[in-house]
């Protein structure tokens, strides 16, 4: 059997998922810029309020905020695993929603037409305004965290959802047809994967997002949580428990992102967005 | 199978396209059969509407005797179009089973061999556990050949499927697809621009002109099988060309 020119591209042993694993100095060769602008960040940050003899009350060092930062870690964690259950649950129940909804509105004009609209007005509303009324109807328990975080995360995973649904490749709908395969074949075998690097770029950006709706939720009515600690700290003024605060939902959302890009590049090793993206996560 | 007067008019919101009129034409089983023609004469409707992709505004397909809806439930055709149409997430073996994932009650499992018989027949025994974006674009095509082939269609319908290959890889693709013709013979009906394309492969040449798509002519090409790179010098062959050219551009 001979194979043409154009046939040599690929050598049958690259032929298993290729992918990039750079090696140790590579990766700190990759690193070290982003190293280098934290070192010079906090640097300046650390020198300015020394130097200028800002009181700790005001803007504390870093090397302050760290110090509390370590003290109140345990108390911190203890009520950031409250929030997250509230955002999980909430993060969940919005993914769901968002996905069917955008099968549904796929699939009939009608039903896109008469339920569009009201996503979006939803989506239109601001949270701020909708975290007490939620409090007032739902009380002071987890459920207004739920149904904020859950809110906040339906309209980008729908709107992605419904664009993704669409974007098959009209000629591969064309083979399923010509198959006879059915619109249920069709959604499962051919929309569903196509939708996928779609969904992946919501979830980027709806994972932190539901967490900061379940903050929202607490800083206006909770008996406890990470939103509880920022308004009693705020109220208190404590400004360096206030970064120490801020630093771990830093450090939250960076991990939720990493998390996502792993399950990303897991899923979607045959998409040119991961493929192309070098061995970078 | 038999198409018996098929029209095809396109409705727009202002004017209403004609694709198509009057096509009747009947296919001999095993038989090769080209449609070639201007760009726009409604080569790849006629196909679409033979596959039962879309409904013909007037007249009527039977394929042994069925409609293309009845032939197509019963996965009695294979598609192979101007683009592989793979899925990326799926290897090349599990692209080419694929229509087994699909209508599934049409009992429909027949095959005409193993994933890895059909992958040989198409050249591409090493390749089962590739990925498509792994391949170049006469390997994807060659996976399409064998995804629309896995299922023992007895009509295969193919939109220029070299359209989208360089002139090389083009050249190649043909002997391939009549190597892998002479070892499945099914009925074959091919779109293409390419005259050379159209004489090699076809046992009869279907002229068509456009707007609306029209038969001119029906040439049969009396070339003996099998037909090799050779041939194309040939006095017969150059005569065939010249003679669709003149029909081409009258």
């Amino acid at each position: 059997m001979e194979l043409t020119a154009s046939d040599a591209v690929v050598q049958p042993g690259l032929v298993r998922r290729p992918r990039a694993r750079p090696g140790a100095l590579e990766t700190a060769r990759a690193l070290w810029p982003s190293l280098f602008g934290f070192v010079l960040f906090f640097g300046v940050w650390e020198l300015g309020v020394r130097v200028t003899n800002t009181p700790p009350f005001v803007v504390p060092a870093p090397s302050l905020v760290a110090g509390r930062f370590w003290e109140e870690l345990p108390m911190l964690l203890g009520e950031l695993a409250v929030t997250l259950v509230g955002a999980s649950i909430g993060f969940v129940i919005g993914l769901v929603v968002g996905v069917v909804g955008a099968v549904i509105m796929v699939h009939s004009r009608t039903l896109e037409r008469s339920l569009f609209p009201i996503a979006v007005v939803i989506k239109l509303i601001p949270f701020v305004a909708l975290a007490p009324m939620l409090i007032v109807w739902l009380g002071y328990d987890v459920k207004p965290k739920i149904v904020l975080a859950a809110l906040i995360t339906f309209f980008p995973v729908l709107v992605n959802c419904i664009t993704g649904l669409r974007a098959v490749d009209p000629l591969a709908h064309e083979f399923f047809r010509s198959m006879g395969a059915s619109r249920w074949e069709i959604l499962v075998r051919l929309r569903w994967s196509t939708s996928l690097p779609y969904l992946f770029a919501a979830l980027k950006i709806v994972v932190h997002l539901a967490v900061i709706g379940a903050i929202v939720a607490e800083y206006f009515g909770s008996r406890d949580g990470i939103g509880l600690v920022i308004l009693r700290t705020s109220e208190s003024l404590r400004i360096q428990s206030l970064f120490a605060t801020s630093l771990l939902l830093a450090l939250l959302g960076v991990t939720l992102i990493l998390v996502t890009n792993v399950v990303e590049r897991r899923a979607l090793y045959w998409h040119e967005s991961v493929r192309t993206s070098g061995g970078r996560g | 199978m038999v198409v018996d007067s098929v029209a095809k008019v396109f409705e727009g919101r202002d004017a209403s396209v004609e694709a198509l009129r009057e096509i009747s034409l009947a296919i001999q089983e095993h038989e090769f059969i080209t449609l070639i023609g201007p760009s726009g004469c409604g080569k790849s409707t006629l196909l679409r509407i033979v596959g039962g992709l879309i409904p013909p505004s007037r007249g009527a397909v039977a394929i042994r005797g069925r409609s293309p809806q009845d032939a197509q439930r019963a996965k009695d055709i294979g598609f192979v179009f101007q683009q592989p149409a793979l899925l990326p997430w799926r290897s090349v073996a599990d692209n080419v089973d694929l229509p087994f994932a699909l209508n599934k009650q049409s009992g429909g499992d027949r095959r005409l061999g193993s994933t890895e018989e059909l992958l040989a027949l198409v050249g591409l025994g090493q390749f089962a556990r590739a990925h498509p974006y792994q391949l170049s674009g006469g390997m994807q095509q060659r996976v399409a050949i064998a995804r629309a082939l896995i299922f023992d269609p007895s009509l295969l319908l193919m939109d220029e499927p070299f359209g989208a290959l360089d002139e090389i890889t083009r050249e190649g693709m043909r002997y391939e697809l009549l190597r892998i013709w002479s070892q499945a013979r099914k009925t074959v009906i091919f779109v293409t621009h390419s005259i050379p394309e159209a004489i090699i492969l076809s046992d009869r040449v279907i002229v068509m002109s456009s707007r609306p798509g029209e038969i001119r002519e029906v040439i049969p090409i009396d070339l003996p099988r099998p037909r090799d790179e050779e041939m194309e010098s040939s006095p017969e062959f150059v005569a065939y060309a010249a003679r669709l050219r003149h029909l081409l551009h009258a």
